[in-house]
């Protein structure tokens, strides 16, 4: 081996504690690089092969009733590859074990065999027999959830009939690869599956024999899907359309898409901010090596070595700390991204979800640690090749110090000498000082921006159960009853309180834009279902016109005062104008809301309902749900306590697993930035350090002088970090908000306390490390050398 | 004003004093058998070539380390077996140091260097008085970068006195200056003794110091070979080395 070789290894074994440290940061830079990019492409490659295999539909329509003849109209229509016609409902479920009743959807699948578009893939079992009405395919994440095997059987409330159906298969499908119930913000597996039942049987059950609720289109290449949706909408105005909507618009495409663009996101920012961290502390390290070895850099010169063999040997130190992290993160990435892929995997079904590390990802992310060492060595190396080596022989003459900008500026408290001391270190290296305070803050901040989505979604959480939803069970009818079934309700066991609602689908327009939506009814003075807008506040029922969620508003560019055109997608189709009254920042769904009477008046109906909210006993709950799965006139049921107990079963451990992490990796950028600069601090100190001992100082009293730098550092950092964690938080709801959830802003003191907490603690503790350094000062060897 | 040592008050102790140092694998004998007493108000220098001992001898006196065998005492407190603690307090209260590389610190003033001192102190003179006594009252506000070596030193000897120590060790305090700033350096530890009536020990390599000396001690690997008192004690500006 080279002399110089073992020279930067036995130096690189000297500097481990430094180089740890970077380690650390450099390996959490690329374990995230590599699981998400390794996971992004996962999904993007698997999504793509899944679609594509199983012929994902591009269009997709609900419609009332329309003769199957009707699907020849659509096929003729230009860029229309593939037509297929379905049925499609909602059902009620009755599963044994689970108390509350379920609900899902059944999907008719060709007689004897798969469909032409959104075919199935068989995890097990086989597919219905074509004229059973009693044999179903049920997708594989609801048979998991509720421990489902070929022959389990469970109850469905088909078209007002109970019928016992009988697994023979478990699949997964392109058109569900996530499963979440329209209008609902948690996926709850046990309580909301997807089933396929052969077309005969399934029609004939819902008396659709010979006719289609559901169509999906597959385009032509190069079609335009938006001429294709459009003819489609009106061919099937008359049959009660729904309306078209493409792929971007279907709940699990959209879902899946908007995952893989945040994960494609992450991975990007969250190793940028770590490489950088990296690629300071490389910096202010490899500074400090420099200098302590200037007569080496001179001897080394006056042997002959090249500038380039010089360069490469300080570039060399980098390269060790990088290399090792890389590899500690290459490991580090593939066990997050196995388990991120596990994690996808429960909550996304695909035929096959595995993690696997791409070879160009690998290779990209050894590139990133390299050209991180290099930017991290440029300027110690650069210092090091500048210095003549008749220069270097010579110890560095003393470090230039002036009186500090503290001390100019009057008014100020004089300090003491030692902080004297703190104040001009700090100030002779500004910049240094200045990316010292910025990685902290940024330590902070990201603890501040990690505990907000916590915040917040416990926030979303407590808006919705405890402020809106007060209700113990909504209900929602297959089709509009008549107000009088408001008492049949209130006979059901345990109910006490039934508040109705009506809800019609709508277009609504204005100035040239629409916006297909609902308008929900209820009291006026509901105490079951109140809104309730982003800032905790409740909105009142307007006695006329409507009440808009803002996003709405937003879309449609109206404000109070102004009209809107309704377009009724029930019944008589109309186009009403009504008038907008307020506006509210409600946080799930975009919606208008009015006064149950006020719909009635519109709708010009006697008050029919379209579902209740209910207050339930909780000790009569039992009975209660038993009566509400023999009632087939109920389609839908949602338990406010099975939905928060769904959310624990299915978010709780995932959160605080993501906790952990968000809470390690700032804990890891202010140990590497603290410890770091009082490494460096004690290497360029340790003669004045050990000169105080000499003179009678204690240790706790240099303590002070070694960590005082830090302590003043990170307590400057630490606003700063507040100020950033609590800007990005704020931008973080706008940028998040989808029609379907906004976060509320949910910001507390006591988080900014634990960031503080965590922040200080770290520091005090790496401190604390540095400082058992101090104990080993050689008092009597410093005083012999120069430096 | 020095002349009856032998009446006044004993100040160090060192009897049989032997210190060995292992470094790495071998162990270097850096005393044999030391004994020596200094008494109060004697200017003491000790002499020896590198490697004698004498900086040894020193830093035991000064309570920077503590011997391997034999026992050292100030002013009949044993040092031999002080904790890290009392050491320190007794560097804090009773000596003053002065080294080769002035060890002051560059960050803060000449005035500040010597106030870091005296705000530990339990009964210091005035900074700026310390300052004066070694003649540096016009440098009090500069930095160590804007101070020749001669005058870095005098900082540090100003900020040796400056808690009255009861004895002022000074390790090659010209070692790193020219002759004629050496001179003026020495001057003022000549003056300073005088002044102060302060007891000091001065370890020197250049045996033309030994003749400014009330007592002197010549030292050869590890051990005391000759020790003898100058009848008359020259003046720095007398010395020729």
């Amino acid at each position: 081996m080279r002399a110089l070789t073992k020279k930067l290894l036995r130096e690189s074994w000297h500097l481990r504690g430094q180089l740890l440290a970077i380690v650390a940061v450099v390996a959490c830079g690329i374990a995230n690089f590599i699981a998400m990019r390794s996971v992004e492409r996962s999904l993007y490659v698997t999504r793509a092969a899944f679609y594509d295999g199983s012929r994902f539909a591009d269009v997709f329509v609900n419609v009332r009733r329309a003769g199957e003849h009707i699907a020849d109209r659509l096929r003729e229509i230009d860029g229309v590859a593939i037509v297929e016609t379905r049925v499609v409902a909602d059902v009620m479920l009755d599963i044994e074990g689970v108390h509350e009743p379920a609900s899902g959807v059944v999907v008719s699948i060709p007689d004897g065999g798969q469909p032409e578009l959104n075919q199935l893939v068989l995890r097990n079992g086989r597919l219905p027999r074509s004229e059973s009405d009693a044999e179903v395919v049920v997708s594989s994440a609801f048979a998991d959830a509720n421990t489902f095997s070929e022959g389990s059987t469970f109850y469905a409330v088909m078209n007002g009939r109970r019928r016992l159906l009988t697994i023979v298969g478990t699949a997964v499908s392109p058109e569900y690869v996530l499963e979440m119930k329209p209008g609902s913000f948690m996926i709850d597996n046990k309580r909301y599956g997807i089933m396929w039942m052969g077309r005969k049987g399934l029609a004939a059950a819902l008396d659709m024999q010979g006719a289609f609720n559901s169509a999906t289109v597959l385009l032509q290449p190069g079609a335009s899907e938006h001429a294709v949706k459009e003819r489609m909408d009106r061919i099937l105005e008359p049959y009660g359309s729904l309306g078209t909507i493409g792929r971007d618009e279907q709940l699990s495409a959209r879902f899946l898409d908007d995952e893989i663009t945040q994960v494609r996101v992450q991975a990007t920012i969250v190793p940028t901010v770590f490489l950088a961290v990296a690629v300071f502390l490389l910096n202010i390290s490899l500074l400090r090596l420099v200098s302590t070895q200037r007569m080496y850099i001179a001897i080394l010169k006056a042997f002959g070595y090249s500038n380039a063999a010089i360069g490469l040997h300080y570039i060399g130190f980098a390269i060790v700390a990088v290399f090792l992290g890389t590899i500690l993160g290459i490991w580090g990435g593939r066990e997050i991204g196995v388990w991120l892929t596990q994690l996808y995997a429960q909550f996304y079904r695909f035929p096959v979800l595995r993690f696997e590390m791409p070879q160009d990802v690998l290779v990209v992310a050894v590139i990133i640690s390299i050209t991180a060492a290099v930017i991290g060595a440029l300027s110690a190396v650069r210092t090091a090749l500048r210095l003549p080596p008749a220069d270097a022989m010579r110890p560095e003459s003393p470090k230039t110090f002036r009186p500090g900008l503290f001390e100019r500026l009057p008014l100020l408290p004089r300090l003491s000498p030692i902080g004297n001391m703190i104040a001009r270190n700090i100030e002779r290296r500004p910049v240094k000082a200045a990316l010292s305070v910025t990685m902290i803050a940024l330590a902070t901040a990201i603890l501040v921006l990690g505990r907000f989505l916590f915040d917040t979604f416990d926030g979303l959480m407590s808006i919705q159960f405890d402020k809106i939803q007060r209700d113990d069970v909504a209900l929602t009818f297959a089709k509009p009853v008549s107000h009088s079934s408001m008492f049949d309700l209130l006979s059901l066991p345990g109910v006490t309180t039934v508040e109705p609602y009506r809800m019609v689908g709508v277009d609504m327009s204005a100035h040239g834009h629409i916006k297909r939506t609902a308008i929900q009814a209820m009291w006026s003075d509901t105490a079951m279902r109140r809104i309730v807008d982003a800032h905790e506040r409740i909105a009142r029922l307007p006695h006329d016109g409507l009440l808009l969620s803002r996003r709405l508003a937003d879309a449609l560019h109206v404000q109070p005062g102004d009209l809107v055109d309704v377009k009724l997608l029930e019944e008589d189709r109309r186009t009403i104008s009504l008038p907008v009254s307020g506006l509210v920042d409600d946080l799930l769904g975009v919606q208008a809301y009015t006064t149950f009477y006020n719909l009635a008046a519109i709708l010009d109906e006697q008050g029919s309902l379209s579902g209740a909210y209910l207050a339930v006993d909780r000790n009569e709950l039992a009975k209660f749900n038993t009566a509400v799965k023999n009632t087939p006139i109920i389609a839908g049921v949602a338990v406010k306590q099975a939905a928060i107990q769904s959310f624990k079963d299915n978010y709780g451990e995932n959160m605080n697993i993501s906790s952990t992490w968000i809470v390690a990796f700032a804990v890891i950028i202010a140990f590497g930035v603290v410890y770091n600069s009082a490494r460096i601090a004690l290497s360029e100190r340790g003669n004045e350090l050990a000169s105080l001992r000499v003179l009678g100082f204690t240790n706790g009293e240099i303590t002070i002088v070694l960590l005082g730098e830090q302590v003043v550092l990170t307590l400057i950092a630490l606003p700063i970090g507040m100020i950033l964690g609590y800007g990005m938080s704020s931008i973080l709801p706008d940028a998040f908000a989808t029609d379907m959830l906004r976060m509320p802003f949910v910001f507390s003191i006591r988080n900014l306390g634990l960031a503080t907490l965590t922040i200080v603690s770290v520091a005090l503790a790496t401190g604390l490390l540095v400082r058992r350094r101090l104990t080993r000062l050689d008092l009597v060897a410093v005083l012999k050398s120069r430096e | 004003m020095h002349t009856d040592h032998t009446r006044a008050d004993v100040i160090f102790d060192v009897r049989d004093v032997g210190k060995t140092y292992t470094m790495g694998d071998v162990d270097v004998v850096a005393l044999r058998s030391v004994s020596l007493t200094i008494r109060g108000g004697e200017l003491l220098v000790i002499l020896g070539a590198s490697g004698s001992g004498k900086s040894t001898l020193l830093n035991i006196l000064g309570g920077l380390d503590v011997p391997s065998t034999g026992t050292v005492s100030f002013r009949g407190t044993d040092l031999t077996h002080a904790t890290d603690a009392k050491l320190t307090a007794f560097r804090r209260k009773s000596v003053g140091f002065v080294f080769q590389f002035y060890n002051i610190i560059p960050s803060l003033t000449a005035l500040e260097n010597v106030k870091l001192v005296t705000d530990i102190a339990d009964d210091p003179m005035d900074a700026r008085e310390a300052l004066q006594l070694v003649g540096l009252e016009d440098r009090m506000h500069h930095f160590p970068s804007q101070m020749s070596g001669g005058e870095q030193q005098r900082v540090a000897i100003a900020r040796a006195i400056a808690k009255k120590p009861d004895v002022l060790l000074c390790d090659e305090p010209t070692g790193a200056l020219d002759y004629s700033t050496g001179v003026k350096v020495l001057d003022v530890i000549e003056h300073v003794h005088r002044q102060l009536d302060a007891t000091v020990a001065l370890i020197t390599h250049n045996a033309g110091i030994a003749d400014m000396a009330d007592r002197v001690i010549k030292m050869r690997s590890g051990e005391i070979v000759e020790e003898y008192t100058n009848a008359t004690r020259k003046t720095p500006a007398e010395l020729i080395w």
